[in-house]
């Protein structure tokens, strides 16, 4: 609904308008008495929180569904500028760690040389890839430029290695935890280990091809085939499970977000202080 | 996008449901006495902050991959109540976070909770942590803290993915009390696993009005409970009556697509 | 035979270190010394396959990579059955990803890499549009005209220059959406391409959200399915070739005899020290 403004000097002066409004609404905020505050609060919470479903509920293309992208948009603005304080925070956090020199000063100084050089070649790379390098001649396929490689080498060599790394741990915890846990002391905990058994033993050519492998596909007993067996479990016994659960939590979600949106939450609504 | 099909069952059944949740909420305001079932995980949290005391180290919240939604707000909701109870003892609550929208909401809950069990000086802003916006750097940031500071207590409430068991397991070694509940289904078996007890399915929204009693939350619980046992009759009737029903019934119970 | 009770009693207690070691070996092993082990498919491959088979000349296939590395141990095998199997049938392909940068990148080196051997040209064979944030609104936009949503591919050309997106300008010119990831993106997919544009989905998925993916076929709102490694082994059988998937199954198949050996062995121990006799030992 609301067209992106190509003007330099005129969205600079929004952007600084913006900014001072929002200052002067808290500063306001903050002058009021904490309950006039709270119901301030909760009025707005109400408001907002009506947009999306009144867009929803209205049947079709309605008054409020062009404002969709400008609302998606005005979200991510505030995503943004909290992801500011996020590195604030690790700053501050990592920063004190290295002036006092704690005994986690290692690790806050594995953060900074990570996060600077990051930065610093993620910038180069998509502003000035020219910078103190050749440039990459248009015909050389498959060739990149130094500040390139050097942003890959970093993203592709090093965080996306670590990503998968800690990942894989998965697998060993897993085994571990279902040798620690799968203790048959109950009768429901005999039934889980079997099935859980008939389900693992089924997804492997061991158990398809070689203890029921045997057993023909078109005899009356073919349900006994563990693959079979196992889809019967996953689709008959594991899927309602599931969804009833999932039904149950959606049900608690709808009222939770009622009290959220009807500002009676008090366990966590700010501006109580 | 898509738009409500006032021709079907679906949107009724939301206004429905929340006509349900707001009569649960209005009868326990005006003084009903509404039971709620003995919940053992629940109950063992104070147990697990009170360990976390005994042995002077730190207790752990972490409120998941955390997004802006409704699991996270109850697990933010949660974190206070944790805080509040370690307050009281003077202890640390440690609150790593993947979202630095939740940062500031966290950041304030605990804050506020601090200053409420008057130890506000007690509190450390840095004890709420925003460690990465990837799930994988989150994790290994989250096993970082559990060894460095040897927690004494974990609990993992809101949206988690595979970097669960990772975490519960790294707890499990350290000999941390671990209590953890989540939406996400796919996860709840690991956190059985692993943990010493886990909130299952929508006790994950009953915990606030478990551990406050507060009237309006309580009295949300019966109404969502109410709901579910409405919503499991009609889903029942709805498929034993299918064949008999006239068409135009069926066409206003079947999911529009 | 009492030193034996008393020696089983002990692997109730087995120390995680050897545990981990053990699940090191077999996962590594079995790949070291290539072992073979043959696939029977399952209805949800075989369904995905059949799917694939079906498409039309005329269409293109999408490719959602919504996966990282995290998964491309699962993930990666399956995407490159399904192109294998593209590409022996001469279809073109479109990449795309909703919720990784990283999935395209390797959606389109498996697509170089396997199209060498079948003369498959980037522009001419297959394109990849990159990563596309915004979920469902941005998918819907794509449906609708995939050339407004992405004016160049992810190499900055624009779509005018590269031959095949002539002919692809909405969802109209999509035959089958072939989604593989380890996350929840399936319910974007099944609000645009399948309920407004009625184009069919697949979906690779890695093995722990299989059990979510089943009310979805059984609605028929997936027309198949590749459940985890396994999925891509059984597509490699349908294939008659043996690549990753294959390879990785057999990895996977000692895994879960040793997962299932540890519980039996915990559970005997166990057992034995509760015997009355146990007691005494």
């Amino acid at each position: 609904m609301l067209e992106p403004v190509r003007n330099l000097w005129v969205s600079g002066l929004l952007v600084v308008g913006a900014i001072l409004v929002s200052v002067a609404i808290l500063a306001f905020l903050h002058q009021l008495a904490p309950s006039l505050r709270h119901r301030v609060i909760a009025v707005l919470t109400f408001l907002a929180g009506l947009y999306f479903p009144l867009e929803f509920f209205i049947p079709y293309h309605n008054f409020l569904t062009p404002w969709q992208n400008s609302v998606a948009d005005f979200l991510r603005l505030m995503a943004a500028f909290t992801f500011g304080l996020g590195i604030i925070n690790l700053l501050i956090i990592h920063g004190r760690h290295l002036l006092r020199w704690t005994s986690n000063a290692p690790f806050s100084l594995a953060f900074f040389s990570g996060f600077l050089l990051m930065l610093v070649i993620g910038l180069i790379s998509h502003y000035k890839p020219t910078l103190w390098a050749q440039a990459v001649p248009k015909e050389a396929i498959g060739t990149v430029g130094f500040w390139d490689a050097a942003f890959r080498l970093f993203f592709e060599g090093a965080l996306q290695s670590l990503n998968a790394t800690i990942f894989a741990l998965l697998a060993f915890f897993i085994v571990s935890a279902a040798y620690r846990a799968f203790r048959i002391r109950t009768l429901e905990a005999g039934l889980l280990m079997a099935t859980a058994i008939v389900v693992m033993l089924a997804n492997v050519p061991i158990g398809q091809q070689w203890l029921t492998g045997w057993i023909p596909e078109q005899s009356p007993l073919a349900w006994l085939r563990l693959e079979k067996l196992s889809h019967w479990l996953q689709t008959q016994v594991n899927a309602p499970t599931m969804r009833a659960i999932v039904f149950g939590l959606w049900v608690g979600s709808l009222a939770m977000a009622v009290r959220i949106i009807l500002s009676l939450e008090r366990t966590f609504t700010v501006g109580g202080q | 996008m898509e738009h409500a099909d006032w021709g079907t069952v679906y949107p009724w059944l939301v206004w429905v449901l929340t006509a349900m949740v707001g009569l649960g909420i209005w009868l326990s305001a005006r003084g009903r006495q509404l039971h709620i079932r003995r919940l053992p995980a629940i109950d063992a949290m104070e147990e697990a902050v009170g360990r976390a005391v005994e042995m002077g180290r730190p207790i752990l919240f972490v409120p998941g991959l955390a997004d802006i939604d409704v699991p996270t707000f109850q697990a933010i909701a949660i974190a206070g109540h944790i805080a509040r109870s370690a307050a009281r003892y003077r202890n640390r609550v440690i609150v790593p976070v993947t979202n630095t929208v939740i940062l500031t909401m966290a950041e304030q809950v605990l804050r506020e909770a601090y200053a409420e069990a008057g130890a506000g000086d007690v509190f450390r802003p840095e004890d709420v942590r925003f460690l990465s916006g990837e799930q994988f750097a989150f994790a290994s940031g989250v096993i970082g803290l559990m060894e460095r500071e040897r927690v004494a207590s974990s609990f993992f409430f809101g949206n988690f993915a595979a970097e669960s068991l990772i975490l519960a397991e790294i707890g499990q070694r350290l000999g941390a009390i671990q209590i953890a509940g989540t939406p996400s289904t796919l996860q709840i078996p690991f956190f059985i696993a692993a943990c010493d007890f886990t909130v299952i399915g929508e006790e994950y929204y009953a915990v606030t009005a478990y551990l406050t009693k507060e009237p309006i939350l309580v009295g949300s619980v019966w109404g969502q409970d109410i709901c579910r046992i409405a919503l499991a009759t009609f889903i029942l009737a709805a498929t034993v009556g299918m064949k008999w029903l006239p068409p135009i019934i069926v066409k206003f119970l079947t999911f529009p697509t | 035979m009492d030193d034996f009770a008393r020696w089983l009693v002990r692997f109730q207690d087995i120390d995680r270190r050897y545990i981990y070691l053990a699940v090191a070996a077999a996962l590594t092993l079995p790949i070291v010394l290539q072992l073979r082990m043959p696939q029977i498919p399952t209805p949800p491959t075989q369904a995905a396959f059949k799917a694939v088979e079906n498409v039309p000349d005329e269409k293109v296939v999408l490719i959602a990579a919504d996966f990282d590395t995290g998964t491309v141990g699962e993930n990666g095998p399956q995407l490159r059955a399904v192109l294998e199997h593209l590409m022996r049938r001469k279809k073109k392909f479109v990449i795309l990803s909703l919720i990784a940068p990283q999935g395209v990148t390797i959606a389109e080196l498996y697509a170089r890499t396997i199209g060498e051997k079948y003369g498959y040209k980037y522009g001419r064979d297959y394109v990849n549009l990159g990563y596309l944030p915004g979920g469902a609104p941005t998918l819907e936009r794509m449906g609708r005209s995939v050339w407004e949503t992405f004016p160049t591919d992810t190499k900055r050309i624009p779509l005018s220059e590269l031959p095949m997106m002539r002919q692809v300008r909405s969802a109209q010119d999509v035959s089958l959406v072939a989604i593989f990831t380890g996350s929840g993106v399936l319910p974007y997919y099944v609000q645009t391409f399948w309920a407004q544009f009625k184009v069919p989905l697949i979906e690779g998925c890695t093995g722990i959200i299989v059990p979510e993916l089943f009310p979805y076929m059984e609605a028929k709102q997936l027309v198949g399915i590749l459940p985890g490694l396994k999925g891509a082994a059984e597509y490699e059988a349908l294939l008659q070739q043996n690549g990753l998937g294959m390879r990785g199954m057999v990895a996977q198949s000692v895994a879960h005899a040793l997962v299932i050996i540890l519980i039996l062995l915990g559970n005997l121990g166990m057992w034995l020290s509760r015997r009355p006799s146990a007691q005494r030992l």
